[in-house]
């Protein structure tokens, strides 16, 4: 889910800083920004409604394909897939436009001089230059959709495991070491991963000086 | 240029399409009133005494996390103090809230004074914002040059009065985008509130038990009212930005 998402908040950040105005750029920040802050019942509830059976996306392929769509619906776990990805996807995308926006323009400035196409400056100056925001964003990621639990228990039908029914199944049978230990290997995780993250960011710099 | 803005126009819409379809649904009514759930939920006294009990309790969060989150974000400027405080927000940010509430509510009966819970609850709404106001400090304090400090420091200005006198000022416009995030990050939070919030009802709690009990069309209206509150929030906040940014440049072009 991780990896997926946070491909999708690449390219979608690459498009942003490289083909839309700063004007374009603001408005699309200030607004994806939205779902974000708004409550997390609202938010879930609101996916809820446009995933059912009868729900928008439903009728909208409808139309579109001429024919009855019932892809989405509570009974597959794809409704919980496709609204982890898009509540995951806005930090991506803040944390890979921060990297793109640091590129110098030069670099770009220079690929158009050599003639280079689209495909080939994602692949030669933005994704090179953006390695470890991107390793960030596959981190950060994780650890978010890892603490997402209103979207599995509104959304996941039958399939119901989140971290929030993992705590609470455990509290109801008095288990509260258990909890305290899985929040244990959360944070040594963390500290690991950002020791890791720090040695080798510190070791890059030191190369390119 | 132009399918690069349909693909983001696109995903915009996929964002932001759910949460306004709750707001067309709360206009939904069979009398041909369009406000009719708005008036049934404002009469709701569950309703209005948990959405007072929420701005309070977010507006007091906001001014203890704009003061907390300014201190930590001071690190900016010290590399080690530096590592130890984005240890600090990654996890407080990336631990599951659930755990965290859960800790809180522990430490709160240990130190016997468990049914202090509103305190608690901006205690957990506290650490849960505190990653928020020292990201967006450390993204201003990005552009404040660094000669600006040095040359304070060399005509012997004391570290306190180069914090007060100059940092500060800098950071005014943070410090209100600081205080208006938080104060709509701690409104909408829901798990912590869950865990901490004891017999007292907060509107997201109201909101989330209503919804997911499948409550009358009032609770749409509820739900609207909150989301409205947080889109103007928003614009509020990306109008300051802009008034400031406009004029921090009026100021360099003099």
């Amino acid at each position: 889910m991780c990896l997926s998402a946070t491909t999708i908040s690449f390219l979608i950040s690459y498009a942003l800083i490289l083909y839309t105005s700063k004007t374009f750029q603001s408005i699309f920040f200030i607004l994806i920004t939205l779902p974000f802050l708004a409550n997390e019942s609202v938010r879930v509830f609101s996916w809820q409604y446009v995933l059912s059976e009868n729900g928008l996306f439903n009728q909208v392929l409808s139309i579109l394909l001429r024919h009855q769509v019932t892809l989405f619906n509570g009974s597959n776990s794809l409704n919980v897939y496709l609204v982890m990805i898009l509540t995951c996807v806005p930090f991506g995308i803040f944390i890979n436009s921060a990297s793109l926006q640091t590129i110098p323009g030069i670099y770009w400035k220079a690929s158009n001089d050599l003639n280079i196409n689209s495909f080939g400056k994602f692949y030669k100056v933005a994704l090179p230059l953006s390695k470890f925001a991107i390793l960030a964003s596959i981190i950060v990621i994780f650890f978010i959709s890892f603490s997402l639990s209103g979207e599995v228990n509104f959304l996941g039908g039958d399939s119901k495991i989140s971290i929030r029914n993992l705590v609470l199944s455990l509290m109801s049978a008095s288990k509260f070491q258990a909890i305290f230990v899985l929040g244990f290997v959360t944070v040594l995780c963390l500290l690991v991963l950002a020791t890791v993250y720090r040695t080798f960011n510190l070791k890059s710099t030191k190369t390119l000086k | 240029m132009k399918l690069a803005k349909t693909i983001l126009l696109l995903f915009l819409g996929l964002l932001i399409i759910p949460i306004f379809s709750i707001i067309i649904l709360s206009f939904h009514s069979s009398n041909g009133n369009p406000f009719k759930w708005y008036g049934v939920i404002l009469q709701n006294e569950n309703f209005t005494t948990a959405f007072i009990l929420s701005v309070l309790i977010s507006a007091c969060t906001a001014i203890l996390n704009g003061s907390l989150s300014f201190i930590l974000a001071l690190s900016w400027f010290n590399k080690r103090q530096l590592f130890l405080v984005l240890i600090m927000i990654l996890i407080l940010g990336l631990l599951p809230p659930d755990i965290l509430a859960l800790s809180i509510s522990k430490i709160s009966q240990f130190v016997g004074i468990s049914d202090s819970n509103l305190f608690f609850v901006m205690i957990g709404l506290t650490l849960y914002t505190l990653p928020f106001g020292v990201l967006l400090f450390w993204s201003r304090f990005y552009f404040i040059e660094a000669a600006t400090i040095a040359t304070a420091k060399d005509i012997g200005i004391r570290k306190f009065y180069i914090v007060t006198k100059v940092i500060l000022p800098l950071s005014k416009a943070t410090m209100i985008s600081c205080l208006l995030l938080t104060f709509l990050l701690a409104f909408n939070e829901y798990p912590r509130t869950y865990y901490l919030s004891g017999s007292y009802v907060l509107v997201s709690e109201f909101l989330n038990g209503k919804l997911s009990s499948g409550a009358d069309e009032s609770i749409y209206a509820g739900g609207s009212i909150t989301i409205i509150i947080t889109a103007f929030s928003i614009i509020i906040l990306a109008l300051l930005s802009a008034f400031f940014s406009r004029r921090r440049l009026s100021v360099k072009a003099d």
